[in-house]
């Protein structure tokens, strides 16, 4: 029972770190009117630090910009726009770039921000497709007529309205007779593309159904980060994609733009003068996040998705990783000098790549033209590192018997193979189920990239709330404590099978089994 | 019973084995000695085929066990094998690892392979042991028990590969005394092992094995009282030897030294002899034989060291024209000499490389 106390203990902790997190930031949230942004133009934010979401063309932008070209503005990257936010809140950058769209349901859902009433350029967002690609021209030619009969501006009114009732996706119930495109969207880009209700909307996407509609296709939408997106079309996993993709000139090197789809600028979003004056209580900013993060839209069930799918990809890649471990290890084992050669080879590429480079190896060269989902590639992914993992725990575990009980096997009669298996091997196993047992723990939070390739994990999943809530900490937090929990409990079952495989933790009666001792 | 043939076993750089023939009969209790790393257990491994040969053949009741398709796990189980390091199961208790062979092997009965591992274990005196794990028994007991291991598989014949040699020795004793007690019940037997009294008292046979052969054999009597090989009577009579030899006027004298001191601590040799066999050298061949000898001096120094009888004897071959010590002109070195030694001969023999030869009794 004693054992069961230690990660109570870190929860707690966990738990009380929390809220001293939330005791220090309450005060930020702030909810006043009339506030006015730091900055009034853009001149005053030459030198400054700016971010900017990574994969974007923006800084580029900004850069070439008659106020900041030559200067030594400091331009820093993040992953999402909610990491932009809490970087500009907690004084990390004074400034993030946006698109308009985006920046103003920023500003309408975090009271201390503002944007900065000067604009940088005019700029056009499109559907990017791969070079020279057939439907770019039937494609265009339906916006074309889209654009005449007035639908994007019906669409611009709801998506970028405030009336939540009117964001809904129209059924697919029309003619697919011509196939499928298969689209992909950034899923954490409101208003053009997110997740809301577990479904990817947003205007773009809308967008692209009216379009597919009057080709006479069907949409099959996949959501995924934004520097995969342009990737996914180039290798030919996707016929489309969006996610306010500017056009620029360098981007019409590699790929194809479609019509524009929204006229937008690139505004700079800052704090406003009433930031951090906040009077929101701890606790009711605690509940408030709490409603955001699990309870709004139901947005818990995208967190037991994303849990299953960790736990799916973590537990299948333990399984075949273990097996294809444990298989190559008895090759090796023949001691075949072509055999060992390539194994070696290939543990060493396995052991020095990065988990998420391999990811994206797998999914954008190796299984290009396969159906294979995101899943199965990460879980192929990962039973391959895991694999490599488990032979060199067998390497070292095997070693690490005693040769004599080989022999002392060998010398009663045994074979060979009777030897390993029945005498060197349980040993062997022993040994380095601890370790083993931490590879797991070690897998369960290396599969924390498999967003890279367009998997709603659960950290993917705290990536698209995030994108929606506009705020980090909760939902950060909260997702780490599933993390520790899940650890926790796979701690707690590979521990109870390391016990019972552990010939010296049986009862006498176990030992004795079947025999008449008295 | 078992019959070795030429048995030969060649490593990249040595061959411990070169040609081994021998017989075993039924009953028999061999004992193999020999000084170390003349491959007295690479012998008795190569009978079980844990090194395979590289040339030679072994029969086992007949079969031509070294061929290809014999089934060497089955001769293994009537040919039992017992270790220095003991080699138990560590993940099983004792009575497990006496059990398991016959459960696992010869389709014993858990119930039957049970009661035949008490009896033993009773036999051994390690009967309270049985729920035990191999870690936490002492050394003595778990070489006891890996003989029960082995006697629970009815072999015909036990290897034994030095037994004794890994146990404290206050623990050598309850081990020679199964052994003993094996030998009175008339098990077939082959032991290694170092512990000369030991030998001579349960073996019939005694292989003495030098130079990759089994270089003399003999009954114990034979062997330990009556020794008739040169290699033989130095190892009953534990003479040590050390050899140096000088080609150059220049040679390095200090490795010699230290050579020297190296060869006494490795055979515990007392150290006053071993600054004897020191002085005898710097002064005989530095002082005396170097000057007379030129250019060119070919020197050869023995020391032999009997441990039974604590004599040391120098024995000093050398070329050069006919000349012995005592009508060197350096009497200072001469006293120093004749001072050390009991009595010295010298003798020309006038042979191509060494025509002097000059022994030594160092007292």
């Amino acid at each position: 029972m004693k054992r069961n106390k230690k990660p109570l203990k870190i929860l707690i902790i966990v738990a009380t770190l929390l809220m001293m997190f939330y005791a220090c930031i309450g005060t930020v949230f702030a909810s006043t009117n009339e506030a006015k942004p730091l900055y009034n133009t853009l001149d005053q934010l030459v030198g400054k630090r700016i971010a900017y979401k990574i994969g974007g063309a923006h800084a580029d932008t900004i850069m070439k910009h008659k106020y900041f070209k030559g200067t030594d503005t400091n331009m820093l990257s993040y992953q999402t726009e909610s990491d932009c936010i809490i970087a500009l809140e907690s004084n990390k950058v004074d400034g993030f770039c946006t698109d308009l769209p985006v920046a103003q349901l920023c500003v309408n859902s975090d009271e201390n921000l503002a944007i900065v009433p000067e604009y940088f350029q005019d700029e056009q967002y499109a559907y990017v497709f791969a070079k020279g690609s057939e439907l770019e021209e039937p494609f265009n030619k339906a916006m074309a007529e889209l654009k005449e009969e007035g639908a994007f501006e019906r669409l611009q009114d709801i998506w970028m309205g405030s009336d939540e009732s009117k964001k809904v996706l129209p059924e697919q119930d029309w003619d697919c007779s011509k196939g499928t495109l298969h689209y992909w969207v950034d899923n954490a880009m409101p208003p053009a593309s997110y997740v809301k209700d577990g479904k990817l909307v947003g205007y773009e996407v809308n967008l692209v159904y009216l379009v597919a509609e009057k080709m006479h296709y069907a949409v099959e939408i996949t959501g995924a980060q934004f520097g995969a997106l342009i990737p996914a079309v180039s290798s030919g996993k996707a016929d489309l994609c969006s996610g306010c993709i500017t056009i620029t000139d360098e981007r019409k090197k590699s790929v194809d733009f479609s019509l524009p789809n929204y006229d937008a600028a690139l505004v700079l979003v800052v704090l406003n003068d009433k930031a951090g004056t906040s009077d929101v209580g701890f606790f009711q900013s605690m509940e408030d996040s709490f409603n955001k993060t699990f309870l709004v839209e139901d947005r818990w069930e995208l967190f037991v998705d994303g849990i299953g799918l960790t736990l799916l990809i973590t537990i299948f890649a333990v399984i075949f990783g273990s097996l294809l471990g444990f298989g190559i290890y008895m090759l090796y084992r023949r001691n075949n000098r072509i055999i060992n050669g390539a194994t070696n080879i290939v543990m060493e590429i396995l052991s020095k790549t990065p988990a998420v480079v391999l990811l994206m190896v797998f999914f954008y060269i190796i299984f290009k033209d396969s159906n294979l989902s995101g899943p199965w590639i990460a879980i192929i992914t990962f039973s391959f590192t895991f694999g490599a993992n488990v032979f060199s725990l067998l390497q070292v575990g095997v070693g690490a018997v005693d040769s004599g009980q080989m022999e002392g096997a060998l010398a009663l009669g045994f074979t060979k193979f009777q030897s390993f298996f029945k005498i060197v091997l349980p040993q062997a196993i022993t040994h380095i189920m601890p370790t083993y047992n931490n590879e797991i723990v070690n897998l369960l939070k290396g599969t924390a990239v498999v967003g890279y390739i367009a998997v709603s994990d659960l950290t993917k999943v705290s990536d698209i709330v995030r994108s929606r809530t506009y705020e980090a900490f909760f939902p950060l937090i909260a997702t780490a404590l599933i993390y520790i929990l899940l650890a926790w409990i796979l701690i707690v079952i590979t521990k109870a099978f390391a016990r019972k495989i552990d010939t010296k933790f049986r009862k006498k009666e176990k030992i004795l089994k079947g025999v008449n001792h008295d | 019973m078992i019959e070795i043939k030429h048995l030969k076993k060649e490593y990249e750089t040595v061959t411990p084995l070169k040609d081994i023939n021998a017989v075993v009969n039924k009953g028999d209790v061999i004992s193999i000695i020999g000084p170390s790393g003349t491959g007295k257990s690479t012998f008795l491994r190569c009978i079980n085929q844990l090194e395979s040969p590289s040339g030679g053949d072994v029969y086992f009741n007949g079969e031509l066990i070294t061929a290809k398709n014999c089934k060497i796990n089955k001769v293994r189980q009537k040919m039992g094998m017992v270790f220095q390091s003991f080699n138990l199961f560590n993940h099983l208790t004792i009575i497990e690892n006496v059990m398991y062979g016959q459960v696992e092997l010869l389709g014993k009965s858990r119930q039957e392979a049970y009661d035949k591992s008490m009896q033993l274990l009773h036999k051994v005196g390690l009967a309270d042991k049985a729920l035990n794990y191999p870690e936490e028994l002492s050394g003595g007991q778990k070489q006891r028990a890996a003989i029960a291991r082995t006697l629970a598989m009815d072999p015909e014949v036990i290897l034994f590969d030095e037994p004794t040699s890994a146990l404290d020795p206050t623990m050598v004793g309850e081990v020679q005394a199964i052994i003993r007690e094996l030998a009175r019940e008339g098990i077939t037997m082959m032991i290694v092992t170092h512990e000369m009294k030991f030998a001579r008292e349960i073996s019939n046979r005694v292989f003495y094995m030098d130079e990759g052969l089994i270089y003399e054999e003999g009954s114990p009597e034979e062997i330990f009282d009556h020794p008739k090989k040169e290699n033989t009577i130095k190892f009953i009579r534990r003479i040590k030897v050390y050899e140096g030899e000088i080609t150059s006027p220049n040679f390095d004298f200090i490795a010699i030294a230290s050579d020297i001191n190296e060869f006494g601590f490795r055979n515990q040799i007392p150290l006053n002899t071993v600054a004897h066999i020191n002085t005898m050298f710097e002064e005989l061949c530095m002082q005396i034989l170097l000057p007379k000898l030129g250019e060119h001096p070919h020197i050869k120094f023995t020391a032999e060291y009997s441990e039974s009888t604590g004599k040391t004897e120098i024995i000093l071959k050398y070329n050069g024209e006919a000349f012995n010590i005592e009508d060197s002109d350096n009497e200072l070195s001469l006293m120093l000499i004749k001072g050390l030694t009991e009595d010295f001969e010298y003798e020309f023999t006038g042979e191509n490389d060494f025509a002097n030869l000059l022994t030594l009794h160092i007292k």
